[in-house]
């Protein structure tokens, strides 16, 4: 038998991030226009473009997706917004779903622009839009008219309630979908601890929503190429989105007619398996008052061998007693009565302390990690998972690399994202043979 | 037919307000040429023009999200154009945080720029490093 190198070695060799340029790119080939905004949609062509996709992103003249308008409180901007407005910028929140893409400007509602929309969905593979339901049809240019000059254009449509029926005409957000498809009866805290339920602040329904719609456009780019050779019209709803990962709450509903509840950063299945706060902040003295704040824990040990061992390290050999059992362990009354003994033995100790007492009994735990921490693991460096980019609009940034990990046709983070209109050149001249004299034209009548 | 809106330009100047399709998208009321001040009422409806720009008067209710005047100069300032929402200013200094240098001591373009900064879409000294 040959010698093969060590799974950990051969997975570095593979995976280094670092050497992926040198490589194929999967996806590399197919063309996607992305009419996106907010995080719903462009999750979803970012996921494309991550994968080597040319995704073409689409936007509103001068200031672009409204995205590009929100940012942390006051944190700064990346300049220019867009060669027109150089003195504003583009906010923090556009990071991370608009990456290797480029980007033009259109105003949809102008005949010239749905003429240079319809040029360019005959020359690509795959549409993605994420406007109320109905409105590029009636601008001209919904699946409806793509598939008349291109029969085998994917056409993605993204919205919160669906095309169709009486509820489908709202806005929909990330934190509605979430309200509306369930997770907020169930993510929160309980209601003997408050009871108030707790959104997800990174946009959780939008980027799963994305992975759903770019999942959904594979397949049917398998379904094209491989057997119809046809074109596909997809829907994706975001409240169906959030309501397909309500796991065990619908069968529990249907069988007993019980709502499951919130339970807080405690376990409804697994005891103990939650999130401890520990009394002392891990920078002492810091003039940070961010890094004053307490730190937090998630200690799992719900196996009985492992309770044991948890309840020898904080000195409670009489709860290993009385709740040997797992299933008098996991009663909701019972976890009221552990994890505050826990936070009784932590209220002295910094997160990284409670750490290593775990980790020396052979108990496993991971203290809750803020960006910084995130930022600064070797393990996570290594692996690409935080890196800096060259940026060539914006220089040196930090930002999270793709989590795709393909050996042979790797992923790869090229640049961030671009000003509003920083390819209509290249996009406009290649694809669509505008002349520089017509793109001047095209400016100055206010269509790009 | 689709009676586009999105830019309003000023019968009086001739200055090109841009109107953003978001929060224009279902409104009713008053906008402003950012240049001369001229109000104009206009009525969108699910983001299409049903009504105006008729020459009106009394206060701008919404205004434009950009601007450029004949000569394509961007007209700015508070008062001309709505703010990009949400880019508050630091409460102790007034000003939004301007960085030059990323945490790790690096150029980063992370301050407003002017025209004659530009080279294209991209800041003067981001292409001159790259050049070098």
């Amino acid at each position: 038998m040959a010698t093969t190198p060590d799974f950990e070695t051969y997975c570095q060799q593979l995976f280094d991030y670092k050497s992926a340029s040198g490589k194929p790119e999967a996806l590399k080939g197919y063309r996607v226009l992305s009419c996106t905004q907010y995080i719903l949609g462009p999750s979803c062509a970012s996921y494309l473009a991550e994968l080597g996709a040319e995704v073409i992103k689409i936007e509103a003249p001068r200031r672009g997706e409204p995205m590009r308008h929100t940012t942390p409180f006051n944190e700064p901007l990346l300049y220019p917004l867009s060669r027109w407005v150089p003195e504003a910028g583009t906010g923090l929140g556009f990071f991370g779903a608009n990456p290797n893409e480029e980007f033009v400007s259109l105003d949809f509602h102008r005949p010239e622009a749905r003429q240079a929309m319809l040029e360019l969905a005959a020359k690509s593979d795959v549409m993605v839009q994420n406007y109320r339901p109905g409105t590029f049809d009636r601008w001209g240019i919904g699946y409806q008219h793509f598939s008349k000059v291109n029969p085998r254009l994917i056409y993605q449509w993204l919205g919160g309630f669906g095309g169709w029926g009486p509820g489908r005409v709202r806005a929909s957000y990330d934190i509605l979908g979430q309200a509306m498809g369930g997770a907020f009866g169930i993510t929160g805290e309980a209601a003997d601890r408050g009871g108030t339920p707790a959104k997800h602040t990174i946009w959780l329904a939008d980027y799963w929503g994305g992975m759903m719609a770019a999942v959904t456009i594979l397949a049917a780019l398998y379904w094209r190429d491989t057997v119809s050779g046809e074109g596909t019209f997809i829907e994706y709803s975001q409240v169906h989105g959030v309501t397909r990962m309500l796991e065990s709450a619908l069968p529990l509903y249907g069988r007993y007619g019980i709502r499951r509840e919130r339970w807080g950063n405690w376990d409804t299945e697994l005891s103990v398996h939650g999130i401890i706060q520990c009394g002392k902040s891990s920078y002492p003295g810091s003039p940070n008052p961010q890094e004053a704040e307490v730190g937090y824990i998630l200690v799992t040990a719900h196996t009985d061998e492992d309770f044991k061992k948890l309840c020898d390290v904080i000195g409670r050999k009489d709860l290993a007693a009385t709740y040997a059992k797992h299933d008098d362990r996991v009663k909701a009354e019972n976890q009221s009565i552990l994890y505050p003994a826990l936070e009784t033995w932590a209220k002295d100790k910094t997160k990284e302390d409670v750490a290593t007492l775990l980790d020396k009994a052979g108990i496993n735990n991971q203290p809750v990690w803020n960006a910084k921490e995130v930022s600064e693991n070797p393990h996570w460096k290594m692996r690409g998972a935080t890196q800096w980019i060259d940026d060539p609009s914006f220089g040196d940034l930090h930002h999270q690399g793709s989590a795709f990990k393909l050996s042979d046709t790797p992923p790869r983070i090229k640049w961030a994202f671009k000003p509003v209109g920083a390819d209509n050149e290249k996009v406009y001249g290649r694809l669509l043979g505008w002349s520089k004299s017509k793109l001047a034209k095209m400016e100055e009548a206010e269509v790009i | 037919m689709i009676n586009q809106g999105l830019v309003l330009t000023c019968a009086k100047c001739s200055t090109k307000n841009f109107l953003d399709p978001y929060p224009f998208w279902n409104f009713s009321g008053n906008t402003k040429c950012a240049s001369c001040d001229a109000i104009y009422a206009v009525k969108f409806a699910k983001g299409q023009l049903l009504s105006g720009p008729t020459a009106g008067s009394g206060k701008a209710d919404l205004l434009p999200g950009y601007a450029e005047d004949k000569s394509g100069a961007g007209v700015t300032g508070e008062g001309k154009i709505r703010p990009a929402p949400q880019s508050r200013p630091d409460p102790f200094t007034g000003q939004q945080k301007q960085v030059t240098k990323s945490l790790r001591g690096k150029p980063l373009s992370g301050s407003r720029l002017k025209k004659e900064d530009l080279v294209g879409s991209r800041a003067r000294f981001i292409v001159d490093l790259h050049k070098t």
